[in-house]
């Protein structure tokens, strides 16, 4: 489904409160990513109901709206629209939520901004493995040089970069920001930290080697590649530059005010905050990697199954830095990357359960959709809220299926030795590598992701059932009658195309009031036969004096407007044949009307004929799938 | 609640085009607005079922209502709109 970004941009804006009450807009796999400045601006129940909208979260300060994987296209649009940040620009909000959640925002929300560059160089690292594993390219020569440093330059000038986003996020100078995080990455300074440089004795401080400043003791640690450090030092430099334009005169704060923010910043990052960083960051990674090397199959295990639950809160973003982290201390990852491989997949499995079983055909096709977009692209969002929490039972088999299956790639140590995009099957090359046998990774890999797919798919396909078909298909009587006064759709309705022929988009109608959607949501039928027959049980609610249209109304409350041809107003009835009465019970089938496409043609017009829902905006969700409309 | 009566000009009348755009038209506003054909039934100004329903021609005569809200801005803005549209 192509969605009107314009308008889908225009709908978004006004119901979360207008453009003014964005702070920050940013966006990742599947959803916008809104820093809001007041949420209670935001109608929440409008939001959902915006056709294209998916869901609806707000997580860690974040409103996220989720869209799908078209959400990069409506970010061009989206973007033109306002002046923030990429997140945090201008003054930020005031972040909602417990210490917790701010904390983990404020960590998402640094590192979200960094996906493309991350994504790119991750792939591009995948590639260069191949090509030195399979396609026999040295290591030493000059293109793998070249290539190896535009992979790697991200990763291990990562510093820098988060320290951009950081001062973003909180209200500071980006550059200035940038400035500690560089120094920190500065070669002379790396080569005197690591005790390289000739003629300078290193000291000792804390049982680590160190070098002074000012007398000072700097310890030795490395900067390239951390996370830590600089998430610490945020609020430090946050301070520092408050302070530096707090003191210095009107006249000299062009200088001054970035001058004190060095001096302060400095030592504070090089003695103090830095070392904790790195220390905390190898305790941490130690931490893990004790309880891989204790319980693989237990940590893995039980991290798969939580996956999903992290997934669904958006924070698996905040667990960027502990992977990269990993990645940096140890060279690769497993607690990351492995386990959301393994709950990804798993998710995509549950689908693909559920398609086989459904008697539905509309479900079918969304579950083999949802579940080819987690196996191969790891974009699990479909699969998660368009299938598996909705039924909750494919849920259950794909947190199963996730744990067993991380349990055995606990048990058979399975690594991800680089990033490649969300975990899928595709990124089974990201497995290649380490000592020993490069492919043990990505043979087990995929036996765990077989596991996957099979339990989450054959539980999915036992446990879901097929929700019972309402609106009720009691014809006639009294009851029914009553029923179609009720605005409120109590399930799922899908109406088909009541024309025989050809579905074509609302977009592609030449007539602009039904191409922009101003008359509603439908789709339109290019007729391969003149007959149109009632798509639900209901009433015939209105009838047009040129016959060439008719309102319907079906029991569980959609209103819908089929409109034969084009400019056939102007025809006065002459190729319509109305087989019904206004106020006429219709009943799911019927015949309502029969027309001649010869004629209306030769009168000049369209034959095209748009169906819309009319009253969508009544409706939980209206959206239009697979040449049908679907309403729930 | 203010009113204006309008002579509907267009010989085809109130059909799905125009009817689609005096519903959105009407939803901008902040007032409760009515079509009533006069001789006939009336009907909300945001409801397309109803407003098609009415049946308006060409030549026939409705009155337009608009109540709560910013009503001369309303009534302004229904003015405007039949008398371009209409």
């Amino acid at each position: 489904m192509a969605l009107d970004y314009v308008k889908l941009t225009d709908e978004i804006l006004q119901k979360v409160g207008g453009k003014d009450n964005i702070a920050a807009a940013a966006y990742c796999m599947t959803r916008l990513r809104l820093t809001l400045k007041d949420e209670g601006k935001a109608n929440d129940e409008a939001v959902k109901s915006i056709k294209g909208v998916k869901g609806l979260m707000k997580q860690g300060g974040q409103y996220q709206i989720i869209i799908g994987n078209e959400v990069s296209n409506l970010f061009k649009e989206f973007k033109t629209r306002g002046n923030w940040g990429e997140d945090g620009g201008g003054a930020p909000a005031k972040a909602e939520g417990n210490v917790i959640q701010r904390l983990f925002g404020f960590i998402s929300g640094s590192m979200t901004p960094m996906l493309p560059a991350m994504l790119g160089s991750g792939m591009l690292k995948v590639i260069l493995t191949l090509l030195t594993n399979f396609a026999g390219m040295s290591t030493t020569s000059s293109t793998y040089i070249i290539l190896y440093a535009v992979s790697d330059a991200f990763f291990y000038f990562l510093p820098i970069f988060l320290a951009v986003n950081v001062a973003k996020k909180i209200g500071g100078n980006p550059m200035l920001f940038a400035v500690i995080a560089a120094a920190m990455c500065y070669p002379d300074l790396i080569s005197l930290l690591g005790g390289a440089t000739e003629g300078i004795e290193m000291g000792t401080f804390l049982g680590t080697s160190c070098t002074h400043l000012f007398g000072i003791p700097v310890i030795s640690a490395s900067y390239t590649s951390s996370v830590l450090p600089i998430l610490l030092m945020a609020p430090v430099m946050k301070w520092a530059e408050d302070f530096g334009d707090k003191v210095s005169p009107n006249v000299l704060k062009a200088f001054l005010k970035p001058l004190i923010f060095l001096i302060i910043c400095t030592p504070i990052a090089l003695c103090v905050l830095g070392p904790l960083g790195t220390v905390l960051g190898n305790l941490l990674s130690g931490v893990f990697e004790t309880m891989y090397n204790t319980a693989p199959w237990l940590t893995v295990g039980v991290l798969s199954a939580a996956m999903p639950f992290i997934v669904m809160t958006g924070m698996h973003y905040a667990l960027m830095p502990l992977f990269m982290n990993n990645m940096a201390t140890l060279g690769y990852d497993v607690i990351v990357l492995v386990t959301m491989f393994c709950s990804n997949i798993a998710q995509g499995g549950a689908t693909l359960g559920v398609a086989l079983k459904t008697k539905n055909e509309e479900t079918r096709s969304e579950g083999i959709a949802c579940g080819v977009s987690a196996l191969v692209a790891g974009v699990t969002e479909p699969a998660m809220y368009g299938i598996n929490l909705r039924y909750i039972k494919p849920m259950i088999a794909a947190v199963i299926g996730a744990g067993v299956s991380g349990l055995f790639c606990g048990l058979t140590s399975v690594r991800s030795y680089s990033m490649g995009g969300s975990p899928s099957f595709l990124s089974l090359i990201t497995m290649i590598g380490g000592e020993g046998n490069p492919m043990h990774s990505v043979i087990f890999g995929a036996i765990g992701g077989v596991i996957s797919v099979g339990i989450a798919a054959v539980l999915a396909f036992i446990l879901y059932k097929d929700p019972e078909t309402a609106p009720a298909t009691v014809s006639g009587g009294s009851g029914a009658a009553a029923a179609a006064t009720a605005t409120a759709v109590a399930t799922k309705t899908v109406i088909e195309p009541p024309i025989p022929g050809k579905v074509v988009a609302l977009e592609t109608v030449p007539d602009e009031t039904f191409a922009t959607g101003i008359l509603g949501v439908g789709f339109a039928v290019e007729p391969s036969e003149g007959k149109v027959y009632a798509p639900f049980d209901g009433t015939c609610e209105g009838l047009i004096d040129s016959l060439h249209a008719m309102n319907l109304k079906s029991d569980s409350g959609v209103e819908l407007l089929i409109h034969v041809g084009l400019e056939t107003v102007g025809l006065e009835g002459k190729p319509f044949k109305i087989k019904v009465k206004e106020g006429q019970r219709i009943k799911k089938g019927q015949l309502l009307m029969e027309f001649d496409p010869k004629m209306i043609q030769d009168m000049g017009c369209k034959t095209v004929s748009p169906v819309l829902v009319t009253n969508a905006d009544e409706l939980p969700g209206v959206k239009v799938e697979n040449g049908k409309i679907i309403i729930e | 609640m203010k009113q204006f009566q309008y002579v509907v000009t267009d010989p085809i009348g109130i059909h799905a085009r125009p009817a689609g755009l005096l519903v959105k038209e009407a939803k901008a506003l902040d007032s409760t607005i009515t079509i009533e054909k006069v001789g006939g039934k009336s009907a909300a100004a945001t409801k397309l079922m109803a407003v098609m329903g009415l049946g308006v021609k060409g030549g026939d005569t409705v009155n337009v209502t608009v109540e709560g809200g910013d009503e001369d801005a309303s009534l302004q803005a229904m003015e405007k709109f039949f008398q371009e549209n209409l």
